[in-house]
């Protein structure tokens, strides 16, 4: 399976999931025209990983997304949640900024509606 | 040549009328998402990146995203897009800043937003939160193109009760504005 690399830009985030060791990241801003379109390709990855592969630590490293990228993370999420409970071993860390207590909160949000290892962490 | 009804003396009482209301920013015409992007810029340029300034961000994209994706006003863009047209207009007070959008909507959908707006108006912070995650994990509504949630998070990004109102425009459609207010103080 191959590794997805996403270069990111003003609106799209930059993804570097690796198949091999399971470590997936998502960094940067998004708030593309259409994010339905722009995760797409995202949702298939890890679909298709899911099937092959029994782990994976996945980190989000967001300064800033819209309300439509919002509901493409918790599809992400979803993903990850049925994988767990499937009794693979998945873990998210959500990275947030010291200062930046909106994305603290987003984050634990996020958490509040899944069971799978969750750990929401400040960075300086 | 002049548009009409709009002469030299007009640029003069609007130039008056915008800095007694003292607008920070403003901008009408379609909103396409590279130009959104770029007025994004401006405003973290003009007003510095604090977590105040990032949060009028946020709105400010939600609220250009709408204009885009819904304004009942189109536009076709140098690229062929069709874009929706509207305005988004940034004031200051002492206290705080209030960022208003204004738009042209389907006379069909003005309202069911206008139910949808004073719903949402009238929740506590914690109605607002719930709300908002119930309506997340549900199918995006139909028509949406992004997740319907942008009006939840503006409403709830308000640090003052947000305001709205919908009047007629023309026979077929009415006109949308919606008024965030958000506190410079912590």
């Amino acid at each position: 399976m191959k590794n997805l690399v996403i270069a990111g830009t003003k609106t799209t985030p930059s993804v570097m999931f690796d198949a091999e060791t399971g470590k997936l990241e998502i960094s940067g801003q998004s708030y593309p025209e259409s994010a339905l379109e722009f995760y797409q390709p995202i949702m298939d990855w890890l679909n298709e990983y899911f099937k092959l592969r029994q782990q994976a630590s996945l980190s989000f490293r967001l300064q800033y997304f819209n309300t439509s990228s919002s509901k493409c993370i918790l599809n992400i999420l979803r993903v990850f949640e049925k994988a767990y409970s499937e009794g693979k071993k998945v873990e998210v860390n959500w990275y947030h900024n010291e200062a930046d207590e909106q994305m603290q909160e987003t984050g634990e949000e996020f958490a509040e509606h899944l069971t799978l290892p969750f750990k929401v962490i400040s960075y300086k | 040549m002049s548009p009409p009804h709009f002469d030299i003396h007009d640029i003069f009482d609007f130039y008056q009328r915008i800095s007694n209301a003292r607008v920070l920013m403003t901008f009408k015409g379609a909103f396409s998402q590279e130009l959104l992007v770029q007025i994004g810029e401006l405003v973290k340029l003009q007003q510095g990146n604090n977590s105040k300034v990032q949060k009028m961000f946020a709105v400010f994209v939600e609220m250009a995203q709408n204009i885009l994706h819904y304004s009942a006003e189109k536009e076709i863009c140098s690229d062929g897009k069709e874009v929706g047209v509207g305005m988004i207009i940034i004031r200051e007070n002492e206290k705080s800043f209030a960022i208003t959008s204004a738009n042209a909507i389907e006379k069909e959908k003005a309202e069911e937003i206008e139910r949808y707006c004073s719903q949402l108006i009238a929740m506590t912070p914690e109605e607002l939160k719930a709300f908002h995650q119930k309506k997340r994990l549900e199918e995006p509504p139909k028509g949406s193109k992004g997740a319907g949630l942008g009006l939840i998070e503006m409403i709830r990004k308000s640090d003052e009760k947000a305001e709205f109102l919908i009047t007629q425009l023309d026979e077929r459609r009415s006109f949308f504005i919606l008024n965030i207010i958000i506190h410079k103080s912590l």
